[in-house]
C-alpha cells in the first residue's frame, strides 16, 4: 500500500457502502494496518483503542473523553534516553501504519489546528514521527448538548481526512479525500459503488436536518476583543473560586497541546530519560520560572488565560481560534464549569 | 569512590513505606549496589554508621521520636519525609477529638515512658528537604527521587493533582458520571490515578498539592447531597490536618 495523504488529483470521489458491510471492510482495514476505533467506556462515555471486533465499534457515539491525539501526541513519551556507556539515544521506535476509525468533523478540524502548531517554528519531529503514519476515517455525528461546533464553525470537514463516512438509512455516502484513502477502498473495492439519485437526495435531506439539531449556541462575534475589553473582569475572580484547577479540561481538549520536559533516571539499569508530558497552563507551576518568578500565580490570572489563548492567543498561528467547540471541556469539568456560560458573562 | 549512606528509619507507623521499599525485590539489589544501607530496621541489624540521606517514616508522637530526628538532621546531608504518616500526619492523626478516648481504650494505664502527644509530620519538627507521600508510597517515585538525591539535585515531583494523571489514563470521571465524592482534584498526583483507574474514588493519600481548592470541592460535595458529617468523614483520614 503507497502511503499519501495528497489529495486525489482532480474532484473529490463520492461512493457508497452498505452498513450491514462496513465490518467486512473494517476487517479489511485491520489486516493491513492498526485499526483504532471508537468503543463504549461507561454508560455514557466513550474511548478510541485498537480494534478487537466489530461488535463492540460505536457507531452513534458523540465525543470519546480523550481525543484521537493521544494517537501521536501521547500523555507522556521518552524523548531520548542517556547511559554513561553509550552516550545519548534519541527515541525512534518505528511507528506501524495506523487508520483511526470514527473521528467526528471537530476533531478533524482539532487535529488540523495541532499539525500547524507542531509546525509552527519548525517541525515537531517527535509528534510528525506518529502523525504522518496515521491516516482518518472520519464518520457523522449529530449533536448533543455539548456540542459547540457550529458556533466554531468546525461543524464540517473538508480537510485532515482521507476517507469519511455520512450516515444514511441504509448505506455510507463515502467521500475520498486523499490517495491513502482510495487505497484503503481498493482493499476491498467491491464493496462500494456509486451513489444514486435517491442517496444523493438523502444525503442533503440529512445534512441540512443535524443542521437544525444545535441547541446550543455560542456567540463569537468579536469575542476576541471581548475578552481583551474585560480583562479586569470580575467574572474571572469569580470562575477562579469554583474552578478547582484540576486540569481535567485541557486533558481532554483536542488543541490543547503544552507539555513539560523532565528527566528521570532508572538506577537500577543507569539509564537516564527525558520525558515530555502533558501539561496544563491552569496549573500553578506552569508559569513559575527559575529564580522563584511566577508569571501567573494568581488564580483568576490562569482561569482567564485559558480562555484568552483558546481565543485569541493562537490566532496569528492558526488564523482562527483554537476551540473546535467538541464540548469536552464543559461535559468533564467536575465542577459544572461551562464554557458557553462563561463567554456569555463576559458578553453580558 | 565511597558510596553513598542511606538509613531507613520508621517512627509511628504502620512500617507500610519501610516495607515498599524492601518490596522493591530486584530493584533493592541493584540499589544496595549503588548505595550503602546503614539502617533498615525490618530487614538488618543498624551498622551503627552515620547516614548521608535518610528517609524516615511515620508521625512523630513520642518525645523520644522528636529527639531523635533532631538528632538526624543534624547528621544528615538530606532528610526525607516517606509516606503520609511523615508528611502530614496521615492515618496516625486521625480524629483529633476522638483520640484520647481511643488511647484509653486501646492502651492500659502506663508509665511516662509511653506518653503519647499529638501526632505530628516531621516539618513540624524538623527541617525536612523532600517529603514522598502516599499510603503506602509509590515504588516509582520513589526510585526516581533516589535517582536525583544521589546525584544531589532535588527531584521533580508532580505539583498537580490525580485528575490529571487521571484523565491522561482516559478514565471516566467518578464525580462527574457517577457522583462519587473523589478527591482527586485536591490531592497531589504520582500515584497514576490508583483508585479512580479501578472506579474507587481517591482518598487523598498523597495530601495536598500546592493549589488545592479544597473550599470548591466541598461545595461540590454537598451539591451532590453529602451532608457534614459525611463530607467530614471523607476528609478524616488524611486531610484532617488541613481543614
Ligand atoms: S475541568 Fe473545570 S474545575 Fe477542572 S480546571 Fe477545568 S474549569 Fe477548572
Ligand atoms: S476548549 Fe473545550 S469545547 Fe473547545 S476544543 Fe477544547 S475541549 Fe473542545
Ligand atoms: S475520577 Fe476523581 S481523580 Fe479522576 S478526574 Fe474525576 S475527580 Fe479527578
Amino acid at each position: 500500500m503507497t502511503y499519501s495523504h495528497l489529495p486525489v488529483k482532480g474532484k473529490m470521489i463520492f461512493l457508497t457502502i452498505e452498513k450491514s458491510r462496513l465490518k467486512e471492510f473494517l476487517e479489511a482495514v485491520s489486516d493491513e494496518c492498526r485499526l483504532i476505533v471508537p468503543e463504549k467506556k461507561g454508560k455514557s462515555t466513550y474511548i478510541f483503542r485498537e480494534y478487537t471486533d466489530f461488535s463492540k465499534v460505536a457507531l452513534e457515539f458523540v465525543r470519546t473523553i480523550i481525543p484521537p491525539k493521544r494517537f501521536f501526541f501521547p500523555p507522556s513519551e521518552t524523548l531520548f534516553s542517556y547511559t554513561k556507556t553509550e552516550g545519548l539515544s534519541v527515541s525512534s521506535e518505528s511507528e506501524s501504519f495506523t487508520v483511526i476509525f470514527g473521528v467526528h468533523p471537530c476533531d478533524l478540524h482539532g487535529i488540523n489546528i495541532l499539525d500547524k502548531a507542531f509546525s509552527y517554528g519548525g517541525r515537531d519531529s517527535f509528534y510528525w514521527r506518529k502523525r504522518e503514519k496515521v491516516g482518518f476515517i472520519g464518520l457523522s455525528c449529530l449533536p448533543d448538548k455539548y456540542c459547540l461546533c457550529k458556533s466554531m464553525h468546525t461543524d464540517f470537514i473538508e480537510d485532515v481526512y482521507d476517507i469519511f463516512l455520512y450516515t444514511l438509512d441504509d448505506v455510507y455516502m463515502v467521500s475520498v479525500r486523499t490517495a491513502f484513502g482510495d487505497d484503503l477502498i481498493r482493499l476491498k473495492s467491491d464493496l462500494f459503488k456509486s451513489p444514486t439519485k435517491r442517496e444523493v437526495v438523502e444525503y442533503k435531506k440529512r445534512i441540512m436536518e443535524r443542521d437544525s439539531m444545535f441547541t446550543r449556541i455560542m456567540d463569537i462575534t468579536n469575542l476576541a476583543d471581548l475578552l481583551t475589553l474585560e480583562y479586569k473582569s470580575e467574572v474571572w475572580e469569580e470562575y477562579s473560586r469554583r474552578c478547582l484547577f484540576c486540569g481535567s479540561c485541557i486533558m481532554v481538549c483536542p488543541t490543547c497541546q503544552c507539555f513539560d520536559v523532565y528527566d528521570t533516571t532508572d538506577l537500577t539499569k543507569g539509564i537516564s530519560y527525558r520525558i515530555r508530558r502533558w501539561d496544563a497552563c491552569m496549573r500553578k507551576d506552569y508559569a513559575l520560572v527559575a529564580g522563584g518568578h511566577n508569571f501567573r500565580e494568581d488564580r483568576a490570572a490562569r482561569f482567564r488565560f485559558r480562555y484568552l489563548h483558546k481565543e485569541i492567543g493562537f490566532a496569528e498561528m492558526q488564523g482562527r481560534a483554537t476551540c473546535t467547540g467538541c464540548g469536552r471541556c464543559s461535559e468533564t469539568c467536575p465542577a459544572g464549569i461551562d464554557m458557553v456560560e462563561v463567554v456569555r458573562r463576559i458578553r453580558e | 569512590m565511597e558510596k553513598p549512606k542511606v538509613g531507613f528509619y520508621s517512627l509511628t507507623s504502620c512500617s507500610g513505606d519501610i516495607l515498599e521499599i524492601t518490596n522493591l525485590e530486584e530493584d533493592l539489589l541493584k540499589l544496595l549496589e549503588i548505595v550503602d544501607v546503614v539502617d533498615l530496621n525490618v530487614a538488618m541489624p543498624s551498622t551503627g554508621k552515620k547516614p548521608d540521606i535518610a528517609f524516615v517514616e511515620g508521625a512523630i508522637t513520642q518525645a523520644d521520636e522528636a529527639r531523635f530526628v533532631r538528632q538526624l538532621r543534624k547528621q544528615v546531608k538530606y532528610l526525607v519525609a516517606i509516606g503520609s504518616c511523615a508528611c502530614t500526619g496521615g492515618v496516625v492523626a486521625r480524629g483529633p477529638k476522638q483520640r484520647r478516648g481511643w488511647l484509653k481504650d486501646v492502651y492500659p494505664e502506663s508509665g511516662e515512658g509511653f506518653k503519647i502527644g499529638f501526632p505530628r509530620p516531621l516539618k513540624d519538627v524538623v527541617q525536612v528537604d523532600l517529603e514522598i507521600p502516599g499510603c503506602p508510597i509509590e515504588k516509582r517515585y520513589f526510585l526516581h527521587c533516589v535517582g536525583y538525591l544521589l546525584k544531589g539535585v532535588m527531584p521533580e515531583v508532580p505539583n498537580y493533582p490525580v485528575c490529571m494523571e487521571c484523565k491522561m489514563r482516559e478514565n471516566e470521571c467518578l464525580l462527574r458520571y457517577r457522583g462519587l465524592p473523589c478527591l482527586g482534584p485536591i490531592t497531589r498526583a504520582g500515584c497514576g490515578a490508583r483508585q479512580p483507574s479501578l472506579g474507587r474514588p481517591c482518598d487523598g493519600c498523597f495530601g495536598p498539592y500546592d493549589d488545592a481548592n479544597l473550599e470548591s470541592l466541598m461545595e461540590i460535595f454537598r451539591r451532590l447531597g453529602l451532608s457534614e458529617r459525611e463530607i467530614k468523614k471523607r476528609l478524616d483520614l488524611f486531610w484532617e490536618r488541613h481543614r
